[in-house]
Formats: structure tokens, sequence, C-alpha cells
């Protein structure tokens, strides 16, 4: 591949100003911050500073939201594992085996992994944006209306194959997630559904309070059960010494599992509408599927935690492909991004890699230096970030819920929202206590509309045979193949391992 | 109703929701009734699948005469912890974000355990602080305002 050293020179002088490399600074300890604080996520983040960069150059400006972008991915992982209260939604798989990994006294390890792991998924996301983007968008061009549905579908599949022994609770969970995201005035007709003459539904159910109740008001109310219960809240409190990295021999098993994760992060995070928390739920189960213990999954298996941690962060670049390529969002995260590309008279396109690719490919190595700028803060910051874990969580507690509120309000300046936070942390609260898995909830509201509109788009197309039209298009096979092994695969491996069983 | 397993009367409410949301749905229009109705009829055939579990785990329960553990055994300090957001939430309009929030603080610092009062104030001025430079000073966003701020 050839290389233009003119757009090499200007990329590399715009990239070392000092408000571009402020800039990087700012997104890459702003994004861990808000990462990791419960209720702040990286689309949160990025929307509410989207208008702090108005008066900015796009490069720095675009720096800065990448830069927050892929760290608070990372950041959302740090409460993730230490006070099991995912910072972003792409964190939730980081969330089952990290906090186990915490609560065993393996907290500081499980920083550390996360950190390693986030820098190489994040790193082999940002090459493969920028050699993978023109054959991927190619493929993305193909995509119509039934491969759109089917890949929400597919994400839908694994969250429910993730719920060993319930299926059908996974599945409902998301089907009661699709019926969420349908609630306000429908996309195709302007008909409101299910809105009851409630105006601040018309326009549906924000997602961030919905998480932020799902996640963080629940994970107060599971604590405060151990105000009355046998379990003292203060035994919770993890032990959080040992090693920061990973023994030389887990650094060996967790290699293959970090390219399987990588390959899938950036994969995932290209297929449009599919971002970090369908990632990491699917490097998660094809690290438990391929692993020698699968047992262990759920219960600190260090595995676990870096599949995810690998793929949420290699999702990053991954969704830059659509995004910058096709104008086509891969995440909640870079749909608000495509915002700030608009906003900076930015066309996402062909254009953008031609007449501004001077802009483009400097927010490209931006995006680079930022996850190795995100390794070396999060190392040095980690031993201080686990301080966080010994506050008691009396003090942790109104911290959350006030956060939460804050938070929710500031979406759309609307009370609304902080009241939906509310019902939905008590929702989760009780589906965390009857087995329901509550990301299922979320990632089926990130994905409802795009199911429905790809639903009853290729409703139309078919022309009364819709079967006979999936089974015509090849990339629709392919993942119908995908969804039919997600959902057969648990049941053939539980076969197996019965079979096994009685053998013995 | 005290040997049932949970997931029957968790089934039998999935059902009883679905059937009433279908319902719901035969007033839209055809065309944006269509994926609502066909998500409803796949959640009421796995609220049967969830019933028919539910089912059978308390049958095998009985059979190896095991006791039913309550789910919700500790369900005291959720419960206040829901309640006191709500009246927190109610109290956001009335008396200010600002007041509002430092009194919830106060309440679930206490609640939770905190036995310092000296501990709990520096918390509240400095979660205080934190949501104003942030949220008020950097990023503009105006928090409601009562009777106070």
């Amino acid at each position: 591949m050839a290389i233009d050293t003119t757009l090499l020179l200007s990329v590399l002088a715009q990239l070392a100003s000092p408000d571009v490399l402020l800039m990087l600074v700012v997104g890459v300890l702003g994004g861990i911050f808000l990462g990791a604080l419960p209720g702040l996520s990286a689309t949160m983040g990025i929307a509410l500073l989207i208008p702090v960069t108005f008066g900015m150059q796009p490069v720095a400006a675009l720096v800065l939201l990448a830069a927050i972008y892929a760290s608070a991915v990372y950041g959302g992982s740090i409460t993730a594992i230490l006070i099991h209260t995912p910072g972003t939604p792409a964190s939730a798989a980081t969330a089952i085996d990290g906090y186990q990994m915490t609560l065993r006294g393996e907290g500081l390890k499980a920083l550390g992994t996360s950190t390693l792991c986030s820098v190489i998924g994040g790193l082999v996301s940002v090459v493969a944006l920028l050699l993978l983007a023109p054959p991927l968008a190619q493929i993305s061009l193909r995509f119509s209306a039934p491969e759109y549905f089917l890949i929400a579908i597919f994400g839908l599949t694994i969250i429910g194959s993730l719920s060993s022994g319930a299926m059908a609770k996974g599945l409902s969970a998301g089907l009661l997630g699709l019926l969420i995201s349908l609630v306000g005035v429908d996309v195709m007709t302007a008909y409101p559904r299910f809105t009851f003459g409630v105006a601040e539904l018309e326009s549906g159910i924000s997602l961030i309070p919905a998480m932020i109740g799902l996640f963080s008001i629940s994970q107060v109310m599971i604590q405060a059960e151990k105000l009355h219960g046998a379990n003292n809240l203060t035994s919770q409190t993890p032990t959080l010494s040992g090693n920061l990295f990973p023994s030389r021999e887990e650094w060996r098993k967790l290699r293959r599992t970090i390219s399987r994760s990588s390959i899938i992060g950036v994969v995932v995070g290209a297929l449009p509408g599919a971002g970090g928390d369908v990632a990491s739920w699917v490097a998660y189960n094809e690290a438990k599927r391929n692993a020698k213990n699968p047992v262990s999954f759920g219960k600190g298996d260090i595995e676990g935690l870096a599949a995810a941690e690998t793929a949420n962060n290699a999702v990053t670049g991954g969704a830059m492909i659509p995004l910058l390529t096709l104008g086509i969002p891969g995440s909640a995260a870079t749909a608000v991004m495509l915002g700030g590309l608009y906003i900076h008279g930015l066309q996402p396109g062909h254009e953008l890699f031609t007449a501004n690719a001077h802009i483009v490919y400097a927010i490209i190595v931006g995006l680079l230096l930022a996850n190795i700028l995100m390794g070396v803060v999060g190392l040095a910051l980690a031993k201080q970030v686990v301080k966080v874990a010994t506050v008691p969580f009396a003090i942790l507690a109104p911290i959350i819920v006030v956060l939460s509120v804050v938070g929710s309000f500031t979406i759309n300046n609307s009370m609304f929202d902080v009241y939906v936070m509310a019902a939905f942390g008590l929702l989760g609260y009780l589906m965390r206590k009857t087995d329901f898995p509550t990301a299922a909830i979320v990632l089926a509201m990130i994905l409802g509309a795009m199911a429905e509109i790809g639903f009853r788009q290729s409703l139309v197309m078919s022309k009364g045979n819709m079967l006979g039209y999936y089974f015509d298009r090849p990339f629709s096979l392919l993942i119908m193949g995908l969804i039919l092994l997600a959902l057969v695969s648990p049941l053939i491996v539980r076969w197996k391992r019965q079979k096994s069983q009685h053998a013995i | 109703m005290k040997t049932l397993h949970i997931d029957v009367v968790i089934g039998l409410a999935i059902l009883l929701f679905s059937i009433v949301f279908y319902s719901l749905s035969a007033q839209i229009p055809a065309d944006p009734a269509v994926f609502p109705k066909l998500i409803l009829s796949i959640l009421a055939l796995f609220s049967l699948l969830i019933i028919w579990t539910g089912v059978s785990k308390t049958l095998s329960a009985k059979k190896e005469r095991l006791k039913n553990i309550p789910i919700f055994k500790h369900a005291r300090g959720p419960a206040v912890t829901f309640i006191a957001l709500c009246v927190y939430l109610a109290l956001i309009n009335l008396l200010g974000f600002f007041t509002a929030s430092s009194l919830a603080a106060i309440f679930f610092m206490f609640y939770f355990g905190v036995k310092s009062y000296i501990q709990a104030l520096l918390v509240v001025i400095l979660m205080n602080t934190f949501v104003y430079l942030l949220f008020v000073w950097q990023l503009r966003i105006s928090l409601p305002t009562g009777l106070f701020i």
C-alpha cells in the first residue's frame, strides 16, 4: 500500500498541535472518569461534550470525542469489576467474571488484565479501521432490510443462549426489551404506540436512564438486602492485593482468546447497529464455548474477563468503519459521534476519505494514540482507582443514587427520564432476583428499532413470500445459520455433558 | 402458593402481560401493530415454557422434600431504598436538586451504616461541589430548582 507522504506529514502536524494533544489527554482522562462513574456512559459523555466542541477545530473536537469513546468503554469496566456496576452496557459481560475475581481477592489482577486487553483490542481495531475499511464497507453496502433484522435477532439470541439453564428467561427479557423499544411514535407511520396519552412517552423510552436504573439502582437495592440479611455490607469490601498483571502461564492461555475476541470486536463493531455490548457477549460466549473448563465461566474466569474486555474495545475502531464510510453508526456512542461529524461540516462517505483525508486520518491516528495513552494512564492509576472499591458502600450508595438522578436528568433535561430510571431500577432488581438477564433488555432496546424497521421493510420487499426471500439472500442465510448455531449450541453442549456424565 | 416455584408466578405474570398488551395492540392500525403482535405472541409462548419449567421445579422439590427458600426474604432494605428514592425524586421539584440530594445522601449514608456526622457532611459537600462544577458550571445544565436550589 502506497503511503501519501504529504498526507502523513499533514496528519502528524495536526496531531502535534498543542490543542489536539491537550484534547487527547482530556479525552482519555475524562473518558476513563466518565466510564468509571456509575450512571455516566461514553454515549452520554459524547452527547454532553458535543456542544462544548462547537468552537474547536474539527480534528481537536473529534479526537476529543473519539478518545472519550474509547476510554469510557475501558473506564466502564473499572466499576463493573470492582462494584458490579457496569459504567457502560459494553461492560455488562465484564462484570460477570471481573466482579467474581474481585470477590476472590484478585481485583487488581482483573483491572490489569482489563487494561491490557482493552489496549490490545483498541489497537487492533484502529489498525483494522485503517486497513479494512474499504472491503468491509463493500460488504455493508450489500446489507439490506432482511440482514439488519437478522443481525438484531442474532444479538438477542446470543443473550438468550448466555442465560445458562434459563434460555426462555433470557429470550423473554430480550422480547420485553424489544417491546419497550416500540413505545413511542412509530417511525414509519408516526402512530403513537403504548404511550397511554403521556406526551413524554411519544419520543420513546430513553436508553440511558433505563440502563442506569437497570444496572446502578438495582445494584444499590441488591446491596441494601445485606442490611437485614446474614451478610454484612462491610464484608463485601474486596481484598485488593497481589499482582497487577496475569502470570506468564495465564497470559499464554489468554493469547488465543484475545486474538479471537479482537476479531469478533472489529467485525461486530463494523456491523451497523451492533456495538460493544453485542461484541462483548459474542466474544464471551465464544470464549466459554472454546474453553477447556466452561463451568468456571461466571465464577471469576480470567478468560471470560479478557474476552469481554478485548472485544468491547475492539468495537471502537470497528464501529467507526460504517460510521466514516457509510454514515451508519455501529453503536449508540458512534450514533452520537455522527452528530459531531455533521456539526463540524464533515459528511461521511467517499469524500471524507478524499477531500477531507487529512482530517479523517488525523482522527483515526488520534484514536490509535488515545488507546496507547489509555493503557499508560490505566496502568499508572490502576492502584489508585482500586481505592474506589475500599470506600464503604454506605458512602458509595448516595453517590450512585445522586449521579444516577443527575445523569438521567441530563439526557433530555427532563424529570420524566429520572422517573423512568427509578422504574427501571425496580424492574432491574426484580429481574436480578428471579434470574432474568438485565443486559438482554438493554441490548433489545438498542436493537429494537433496527429489528422492527428491518422486519417491516423486508415484509414489503418480499411481496408475501418472506421465507423464500430470506433464503434467496446469501448474507441472510449466513446470519440465519449463526442464529441457529447460537440457539442450538447450548442445548447440544448440555446434551453432550449429560451424556458424558452418564458414561462415567 | 407457598409451595409453588417463583417461576410459575413469573410465567403467569408474563402471560397476563402478553395478553393485556396484545389486546392493546388490537387498537393500533394494522401496519404498526404487526411487530408488537409478533413479539407478544412469542413472549406468550416463552411464558408457557417458564410456567412449565416452574411446575417441574415445584414437583421435583416436592419429591425431594426440599424447603422452598423465599427469594425476597431480605426485601426490607431494597424496599426502603426504593421508597426513599421515590421520596427523593418528589422532593427535587419541591426543594430543588441540591437540597433534596443533600437530604437524600444523608439519609442513605446513615441508613447504610455511616456513623460519623463529619464524614457524612464531607461527602455531601464534595458530592454537591462535583455535581455543580461538572454539570452546572462546565456543561451548563440547569438542574431543577424548588423552594431552594
